[in-house]
Order: structure tokens, then C-alpha cells, then sequence
């Protein structure tokens, strides 16, 4: 180890909070620790005097071990639930019930969790997917594709002789879903017993995200087992909120969009004050946390020493798929980073915006800079 | 005894069959099934399952859907060497939804990749088709590619028009082909004619053997089909099936059934009715080719 770094242990700058700046450094050189500090500079946009300030306070507080930026044991987040291929056939008519309609078909590595794994890889964050995976053709797909996209599947479930998830959708020529259908019934295989296998790797987790497709006792057993953990519900869909309502009051976070929240709380919501007050309702139901997404309106927020709703700035959407997870990818890396509940908000709310803005379920321009580029704008409206 | 050779789609079909009731604009619970598919493959795979000899030439990509269609096309016996490889491409596939009774609520596919079988593409395969015995066209081959191989390839050349639309497209080069298969609804679109009756099927095989072909085969579903060359004139009646499991792939199993027959030297009749007997094991299964079918079966159903 290289004799400018100090004794660590012994600064009081010693495991301190990081900034943004420094969060973008490390998701830079965790995939390039021999980078030097002109590189560095040259893809920040700053001096090289600047990049050589930001690696000594990271090296203070912690972050960086050593020369060669031997990085601190990365915190990582653990996401369990589905992965699947999105089978997406696009129409170039108007589609004929009951006939071959001709279009374009094209296949993409989809899934909630996957999806929500790939959005936390894009933000340079370590996600490790626990998805199950058939042993056929999509599922070398998917784990190849997960690979290069530096989403960690080692811990995933491979099932040789079971079919892997899949989705079809009919999209009609004016771009909305005429109708889909999935084969789902791999996950069911995401038994209590395999989550015990991987205890390891759920206890060194610093977030865990449940998919809400997982079987109820596989929920259950998550919750009880790892309850002083950062855990944190991602609902899919309406349809499976009565597969956790019974497990509310063991839940940690929950989020939850405008359909899902007014099931459970049973409070129509239309208004912000609508949403403050179903998610202050929920709150008492369990969980500590609680947001509810309203598309472009914002977000109502509820946690035991804060409430309230934070707007955004209306822009016109192009997609709504996949907009959940990437609110919900923002939350996790405040989770990981312990950015401060607006600070979270605000990350996730600009995460989802950029998701709105892009046809496919993960927008592919996601990152960081991108993030940071929308927070300020909103702060600025 | 000599080969055929079969030009035209070769597609992986994806099959989503709903375990409830199919909501529109809603992801609905189901199975999803894959299978090697394409109007002129499953023909062919129906020609290769009975004994015959066959060379398979189709547009394929060079990904997992490719291989796929390769592996199970090979495994029953067709030769797919003298296919074309698509670098970087997907290979094209049709997905369909069937709702709980197993009838088809909607489908969609893509055949981008056919349109790769240009007419230079095939000057360089024209060696394998000329050693023929006959040379089967897909309907949804590039116009061109039509048009080359009908003036280039001197071997009997024969043709199923699959689609009204396709027959409509087709219908000027339609007098090239030696032998052509259409069903009733593709026939009265080609000729212009209105009734279905028997005389009305007279007339319409009248028109298509006028424009310059050799034998017309009308297929009319349950009632039969009708069959005119220089051999006969007339109606051949169904095989009855007790349960249609699913009527998808009758047409191109019929065809094949016809082919073969003919080929090894029988009447017009006898092909006819050997083509029923295949189109009736075709139908008794939930598959456009149905997986058991064998020569001792269909000989034993036809005669």
C-alpha cells in the first residue's frame, strides 16, 4: 500500500457520509481502479487538482483501502423475484382479432426484478439478482446479458429441466398493449428453503428488494428472518397486493403507486393530500416507510419523522412501463448511499422521469450524470 | 427415387395458451410454448416424417431461434444446408395467443427475413433445384425471387397460395406453375368468382388451368377438395375426423401428402386421397405437424 494514504482508522473523517461527486468517482473507478487522476478529471469534467481532492477525502473516509484504489467491500443490494424475456410484437396495422396480423417482434431480457437490477447497475451500484432461471435458450440470454450489464448472477436459481419466465405482448399500431400474456410459473420454485441457502448473501446486503411475485410464505420468511435489515416491497401490480397485505406490519418500506395504494388503504386518491393521508393510513398498518408514486405529479412520502409530497416537474411521458422500478432503484441507492429522505426522493424521482421518457422498460441512457442533470432541473422549477 | 426441394418460411412459433379468461390490454396468466414452425417447413417436415426426400432453403438468423429450427428440421430428416444464414439477424418467428377453448384470439408475425431470399441468392442455388423433382414455392417469397425461379428452373414447379392477399399478388405468374393449391376462398379472389357450388369450382379450375398450369388442387375444408388436370376432373371427398383438435396446418399437410404420393409414381386419386389421410392425422392434433405421424398410419386411413 502506497505511503500517502494515512491510517485510516484513525481520521475522523473515518466512515463520514459521501457526497454525489464522490459516489460518481467510486461507480467510476470500482470499474476502473488503475485509472489515474487525469483520466479521472478528463471524464468529470474537472481539474486534475480537483479528481486528486476527492480521492483523498474518500480515502479518509474510508472508501478507498489503497494506491491501485483497492476499494472497500462494496455495499451491495440484494434483489429477489423474477427475471424474464419480454416477447414484444409490434403491429404495423391495426390488429385483427382472431388473424395473423404482420409486424415486427423483438425479444428483451425483462422482469421486475431484473429490470430494477439492471437500473441499479447503470447507477454503478453492486446488485446481485436472485431470480430463477430454465434451462433453455432465454435463459442463457438473460444471464448473459445480466452479465454484461455487470448485474452479479451467481446467486440466481438455475433450474435445468424449467421453463424460463416468459412474457408476450400485442402492441398495436398506435403503440398501447392490445393484450399479454405470461408464463410466470418458474417463480413459484423461489421457495423459504433457497432463501435459507443464500442467508450469506442476504445478511452481508445492505438493501434487499422483494419482488411481489414471490410466493407469500418466501415474503414471509424474508421479513422474519433478516428484520434489521433495509427491506424494501416492490408491488408489481394490484393484482398481488393481497398476496402481502397480511405481512403489512412486518414491512420495512413500501411503495406503492396511486391504484395499488388506494387498494390498500381503501382511500381514493386524488389530490397530493389524498396521497399524504393514505400513506400515513398504510404507515399504521406496518411499515415504517411509505411512498406512493403519482406519475408525473410526484410522490407522496411518510415515514415515522417526516411527511409530505414532492412535485416534479410535468414532463410529457413517452412509456409508463418500468417507471416503478426505476423509482424504486432510486430508493435503494439512497438506502446504500444514506442520502437523506429528500435527497432519496429527489434521486428517485428524477430516475423515474428519465424512465417516462424512454420506450423500453429501463431507459439505456441511464446514469448518474443523467440523474444528477434532472435533479437540478427540478430544483430549479 | 430423387429429392424435392421446398423454398419459402421457416419461423419459430410461440404459442401462449391463457389458463383463464383473456382480458384485453392486461397481461394474462398462460403457457408459453415454442415450436419450429413456417408454412413451407412444416410442409416439409410432413414430406420428410412419410420418407421423402427433401432440401429445405429458408432465411434463418444466426441466434438461438436459428439454431432451433436447424436442430428440429434436421432431426426429422430435412437437409437445411442449403439455407441462408442471416448474420446479426433474429430469426422470424409468429406469436399467437389461444384463449382457453384453444381457438386463436390474436396473432402476429414477423417475415422481414424472407425478403433476404433475393433472386441472386438464389442464381447461386439454382444447381440444387434444377436436380429436382419438383421445386415447391412459398407464396410469401420476394416477387422477384418468384419470378426468377419460375423463369429459370425448369423442373415442375408447384405452389400454395396460403393467403387471399398473397394469391392476388401472385395471380400474374400463377399460369409458371405446374401444379397449384389454393383453397376455396384464395380461389374465388384469383378467379373473380362468387358462387361455391360445384360448378362454380368447375369454373374456377377452368380459369386457373387456363392461364397455364398443369393441375389445380381447390381445398374446401370438411367437403373435400377438387381436383383437375389432364388426368381428371372432380370433387374427392374429406376423410371424417370425429374431433378437430386444431384445423391450423391441414393445407400445408395435404399439400406435402399429394406431393409425395405423386411423386413415387401414383394416380392423381390415389395422392389425393393419401393427401387427406395426412391433412386428417394433421388436424387430430393440437400441432400444424402432428409429431406421430407416420406412412403406416396415413396408408393405413387411405386405403
Amino acid at each position: 500500500m502506497h505511503s500517502d494514504f494515512e491510517d485510516t482508522a484513525k481520521n475522523p473523517k473515518y466512515g463520514a457520509p459521501i457526497t454525489k461527486r464522490e459516489a460518481e468517482i467510486l461507480a467510476i473507478i470500482r470499474k476502473n481502479p488503475m485509472i489515474s487522476h487525469q483520466e479521472l478529471a478528463d471524464m468529470l469534467g474537472i481539474t486534475r487538482s480537483a479528481a486528486s481532492v476527492h480521492l483523498t477525502n474518500l480515502t479518509k473516509k474510508g472508501k478507498i483501502k489503497g494506491r491501485g484504489y483497492i476499494l472497500e467491500q462494496p455495499n451491495y443490494a440484494t434483489i429477489i423475484g423474477a427475471a424474464n424475456m419480454d416477447i414484444n410484437g409490434f403491429s404495423f396495422e391495426p390488429m385483427v382479432a382472431g388473424s395473423s396480423n404482420p409486424g415486427r417482434i423483438s425479444l428483451v431480457p425483462g422482469g421486475e426484478a431484473r429490470n430494477l437490477a439492471e437500473n441499479l447497475a447503470r447507477l454503478g451500484i453492486n446488485a446481485k439478482l436472485m431470480a430463477p432461471i430454465g434451462g433453455d435458450m432465454f435463459g442463457e440470454k438473460i444471464v448473459a446479458d445480466c452479465r454484461a450489464l455487470g448485474i452479479d448472477t451467481s446467486d440466481c436459481l438455475l433450474l435445468p429441466n424449467a421453463s424460463t419466465s416468459l412474457f408476450m405482448a400485442f402492441i398495436n399500431s398506435g403503440g398501447d398493449m392490445a393484450m399479454g400474456l405470461s408464463d410466470m410459473r418458474i417463480e413459484d420454485n423461489i421457495t423459504p428453503e433457497y432463501v435459507q441457502r443464500k442467508s450469506g448473501i442476504l445478511a452481508g446486503s445492505k438493501v434487499i428488494v422483494l419482488g411481489s411475485g414471490l410466493p407469500p410464505e418466501t415474503l414471509q420468511y424474508v421479513l422474519e428472518n433478516f428484520p434489521q435489515k433495509e427491506i424494501i416491497m416492490d408491488v408489481g401490480a394490484v393484482g398481488k397486493c393481497k398476496r402481502f397485505v397480511h405481512l403489512l406490519d412486518r414491512m420495512c418500506t413500501l411503495q406503492l403507486n396511486r391504484i395499488e395504494a388506494e387498494f390498500i388503504s381503501g382511500i381514493s386518491i386524488v389530490t397530493a393530500q389524498d396521497a399524504i393521508r393514505a400513506a400515513k393510513h398504510i404507515s399504521k398498518m406496518g411499515p415504517k416507510r411509505v411512498f406512493i408514486t403519482l406519475g408525473v405529479k410526484g410522490c407522496a412520502v411518510v415515514t415515522p419523522s417526516e411527511e409530505g409530497f414532492f412535485h416534479t416537474r410535468a414532463r410529457r411521458p413517452v412509456s409508463t412501463t418500468g417507471v416503478g422500478q426505476a423509482y424504486t432503484a432510486g430508493i435503494v441507492y439512497g438506502a446504500i448511499y444514506d442520502l437523506s429522505l429528500t435527497e432519496t426522493v429527489q434521486f428517485a424521482m428524477a430516475c423515474s422521469t428519465l424512465t417516462l421518457q424512454s420506450e423500453s422498460a429501463v431507459n439505456r441512457a441511464l446514469n448518474l450524470q443523467a440523474v444528477e442533470q434532472v435533479v437540478l432541473d427540478n430544483q430549479e422549477y | 427415387m430423387g429429392y424435392v426441394v421446398y423454398i419459402g418460411a421457416a419461423n419459430v412459433d410461440i404459442t401462449g395458451f391463457a389458463t383463464g379468461d383473456l382480458i384485453p390490454r392486461n397481461s394474462n396468466p398462460g403457457k408459453i410454448r415454442l415450436y419450429s414452425g413456417g408454412g413451407a417447413r412444416n410442409s416439409a417436415e410432413c414430406y420428410a416424417r412419410l420418407g421423402g426426400e427433401v432440401k429445405f432453403i429458408g432465411a434463418i438468423g444466426d441466434d438461438a431461434f436459428g439454431q432451433k429450427l436447424v436442430q428440429d428440421s434436421q432431426a426429422v430428416g430435412i437437409d437445411m444446408s442449403h439455407c441462408l444464414t442471416v448474420p446479426g439477424a433474429m430469426s422470424s418467428a409468429y406469436i399467437a395467443l389461444m384463449d382457453e377453448e384453444r381457438d386463436m384470439a390474436v396473432a402476429l408475425s414477423d417475415v422481414e427475413l424472407e425478403q433476404r431470399l433475393t433472386p441472386e441468392f438464389m442464381a447461386a442455388k439454382l444447381p440444387v433445384l434444377c436436380g429436382a423433382r419438383a421445386v415447391v414455392l412459398g407464396s410469401g417469397l420476394p416477387m422477384e425471387t418468384l419470378e426468377f425461379v419460375t423463369q429459370n428452373c425448369r423442373v415442375p414447379l408447384w405452389i400454395d397460395t396460403s393467403s387471399v392477399s398473397r394469391g392476388l399478388a401472385i395471380r400474374p405468374i400463377l399460369g409458371r406453375f405446374h401444379t397449384v393449391k389454393c383453397n376455396l376462398l384464395e380461389a374465388m379472389a384469383v378467379t373473380g368468382e362468387t358462387a361455391q357450388d360445384i360448378a362454380a369450382l368447375q369454373r374456377m379450375a377452368r380459369a386457373i388451368l387456363a392461364m397455364g398450369c398443369r393441375r389445380v388442387l381447390i381445398t374446401c375444408g370438411a367437403r373435400g377438395a377438387f381436383c383437375a388436370d389432364g388426368e381428371s376432373t372432380g370433387m374427392h371427398p374429406a376423410i371424417p375426423v370425429r374431433r378437430v383438435q386444431s384445423a391450423t396446418g391441414a393445407g400445408d399437410s395435404f399439400f406435402a401428402g399429394v406431393l409425395l404420393w405423386r411423386e413415387r409414381g401414383y394416380s392423381i386419386q390415389q395422392s389425393v386421397r393419401f393427401g387427406m389421410a395426412v391433412a386428417n392425422l394433421t388436424i387430430r392434433s393440437p400441432l400444424p405437424v402432428n409429431p406421430d405421424l407416420n406412412l403406416e398410419e396415413v396408408l393405413a386411413l387411405a386405403f
